[in-house]
């Protein structure tokens, strides 16, 4: 077991009280698998994510539970510490792609920093990797993109930048949040691809969030699903949009157009 | 670059403009206040008729819009013409002055830009502490008195009480310093007379502050908010995803992002500080443009009068017309490097 979340806890600070927003998420992960947190907006998915790598806005406050990664609890883990995790154990790959890299910044700046920081390679040597890495996700004039900024490169090109950065120190876990919302239909699609390619070369642990179930289905042998702060039904893919337990699931299931449909040609193309 | 050749026409145009219509107001403003210039300049027993014959010999006894021309005419020639009361070269007079002020208002402007910057991201980072509280108690007292106030307050506290600074002039009498740039720290760091450039530090310490307070302030403001925007940015949870240490985070990433805004409030804000520098100069006796500017106006020295505002009104202009570019190149897209 990679990953194990008990009954966690969050609440965020507002002028008048507490409010509480997450209550009792519990779920578990296994080395290597692909779990989807799906569930409609506001219901705390990001919030979960972000707990996971105690990085919460500065009002929210973690008020109870136990995160275990890797038999250590997070919850209540020294600063320091957890800087030795973030980026080489657990990284993330955030919604928006432009926003989530620096404007003034180079992407060498941005891609290398985290190699120097976590491994004991020189800046030669991480510029070297971050082109090897770059190729890796399908960008090939890899040496001229290093010297770019991030408004001269597309969405695509920046996700898979974002996405390189998140796999560039092997780590276990990849909290990916809303990866592909941004993007186009296509663009969507390669993504969805490339990182399933990568977490199978790195047999990466991977935490899916989307609001979209028929997305997660393509990519998650597991489904969590998360309503109002909790974790109503968790199980493998095909339970969960087949033989769905929960009166909310259903719901998520049903408001998807045509979902049945999708489902079966999904499922067709695995199989042939 | 974003920058048309049109729009820098239009730019010189507008400059060319300003500049006449600065020169026309300040000409006929000067001749229309009270008090005769060449009464100044006559011994109390000099005859009608030599008072008369001078005021012919200056010119002042033509119709305005001659003495216009003829002024006009020869600033365009490069001659502002020469000071009635030090019988002087104006433009030669001005620019041995130019030095002091420049000095006074640069060293203010990074004074301000180092301490606003510095206690900016302090309020930002630790937001709502009481850090942030007693500094934005600070800024606020900073920016609600005007510069010669505060040098007042200075001159009592630093100067009349605690005789720890000195509050007149530019450098104590003893030194002698070779002018190299005109600016006098540079300068003794150069010929490297080390005591010298302490006695000009200390002598410039507390004019600028004076005159950096107010800048202080508004860089607080601006550098809180911009900083506390940046902070909230998804690249800065990327840069905290990685695990790197919040000093690199704060320091270099966010604050780079965050110092954008404040690069036009420092070009709106030298012109500002030109302007509050005169009474800064005369209240500490600070040997520059400012002191020269209330000595012309004592002696109604009609052509030095006009000969700084002239002055005045070219660095205002060229700097307003820097700023615009350097926003026009910045604006689009981000890019400093
Ligand atoms: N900084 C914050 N302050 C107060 N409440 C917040 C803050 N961030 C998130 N929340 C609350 O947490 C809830 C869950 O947010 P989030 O995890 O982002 O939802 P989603 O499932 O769409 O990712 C939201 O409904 C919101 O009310
Ligand atoms: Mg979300």
């Amino acid at each position: 077991m990679l990953l194990k979340v008990q009954d966690l806890k969050v609440s965020f600070a507002t002028p008048k009280r507490m409010i509480p927003t997450l209550h009792r998420v519990s779920f578990d992960l296994d080395y290597g698998e692909v779990l989807g947190l799906v569930g409609e907006s506001g219901t705390g998915k990001s919030i979960t994510g972000k707990s996971i790598l105690r990085l919460l806005p500065p009002n929210g406050m973690i008020t109870g539970g136990k995160i275990l990664f890797k038999k250590r609890d997070l919850v209540g883990l020294r600063e320091s510490e957890m800087r030795k995790i973030r980026g080489k154990e657990i990284s993330a790959v955030q919604q928006d792609p432009l926003s989530s890299l620096n404007p003034a910044f180079r992407i060498k700046d941005q891609m290398t920093d985290i190699l120097t920081l976590h491994t004991d390679m020189s800046e030669k040597e991480a510029e070297e990797h971050v082109i090897q890495l770059l190729n890796q996700v399908g960008i090939k004039d890899a040496r001229s993109v290093i010297n770019k900024y991030p408004h001269q490169l597309s969405g695509g090109m920046c996700q898979r930048v974002m996405i390189a950065i998140a796999f560039s120190c092997s780590p276990s876990l990849v909290i990916a949040d809303e990866p592909t919302t941004a993007l186009d239909v296509i663009t969507q699609a390669l993504v969805i691809e490339l990182m399933k390619r990568m977490q199978e070369e790195n047999n990466t642990s991977i935490i899916f969030i989307t609001h979209d179930i028929s997305l997660a289905s393509k990519i998650c042998e597991r489904i969590a699903v998360m309503h109002k702060g909790e974790v109503v039904e968790i199980g493998k893919t095909e339970e969960v949009l087949f033989n769905p337990k929960h009166e909310y699931t259903r719901l998520l299931i049903n408001s998807i157009p045509k979902i049945e449909k999708e489902i079966r040609t999904i499922f067709n193309g695995v199989e042939t | 670059m974003p920058v048309s050749s049109t729009y820098l026409l239009r730019r010189l145009l507008y400059m060319i403009i300003s500049i006449i219509g600065v020169s026309v107001f300040g000409f006929i403003l000067f001749r229309i206040v009270p008090g005769d210039p060449v009464l100044m300049m006559v011994s109390p027993t000099a005859s009608l008729e030599d008072i008369e014959a001078l005021r012919h010999q200056l010119g002042f006894d033509r119709p305005l819009y001659i003495q216009y021309v003829n002024w006009f005419r020869d600033f365009l020639s490069g001659s502002f013409g020469t000071s009635i009361r030090y019988n002087t070269d104006v433009l030669e007079l001005v620019t041995s002055r130019l030095p002091a002020t420049l000095e006074l208002v640069i060293v203010s402007i990074l004074v301000a830009f180092v301490i606003g910057v510095l206690i900016g991201v302090i309020s930002a980072v630790k937001s709502g502490s009481w850090a942030d509280r007693i500094l934005t108690g600070f800024s606020f007292l900073g920016f609600s008195l005007p510069h010669f106030l505060w040098g007042i307050v200075f001159i009592v506290i630093f100067g009349a009480i605690a005789h720890l600074l000195p509050v007149s002039g530019r450098i104590d009498i003893d030194f002698e310093v070779t002018p190299i740039t005109g600016f006098i720290l540079i300068d003794s760091l150069v010929s490297g007379n080390l005591a010298a450039f302490k006695s000009a530090l200390a002598h410039i310490a507390l004019p600028a502050i004076s005159l950096a307070l107010s800048l202080i302030a508004i860089l607080h403001r601006t550098l809180k908010s911009s900083m506390l925007d940046v902070l909230g940015e998804d690249y800065i949870f990327t840069d905290r995803m990685k695990g790197l240490p919040e000093r690199k985070i704060i320091f270099e990433r966010a604050l780079r992002n965050a110092l954008i805004p404040t690069i036009t409030i420092l070009g709106v804000q030298f012109t500002f500080l030109m302007g509050g520098s005169i009474i800064i100069e005369y209240i500490f006796g600070w040997p520059g443009m400012g002191t020269l500017l209330f000595t012309a106006v004592q002696y109604k020295d009609l052509p030095l009068l006009q000969g700084i505002v002239m002055v005045y009104a070219l660095i205002v202009v060229l700097t307003n017309f820097l700023v615009d570019l350097t926003y026009t190149i910045i604006n689009p897209k981000i890019e400093l490097r």
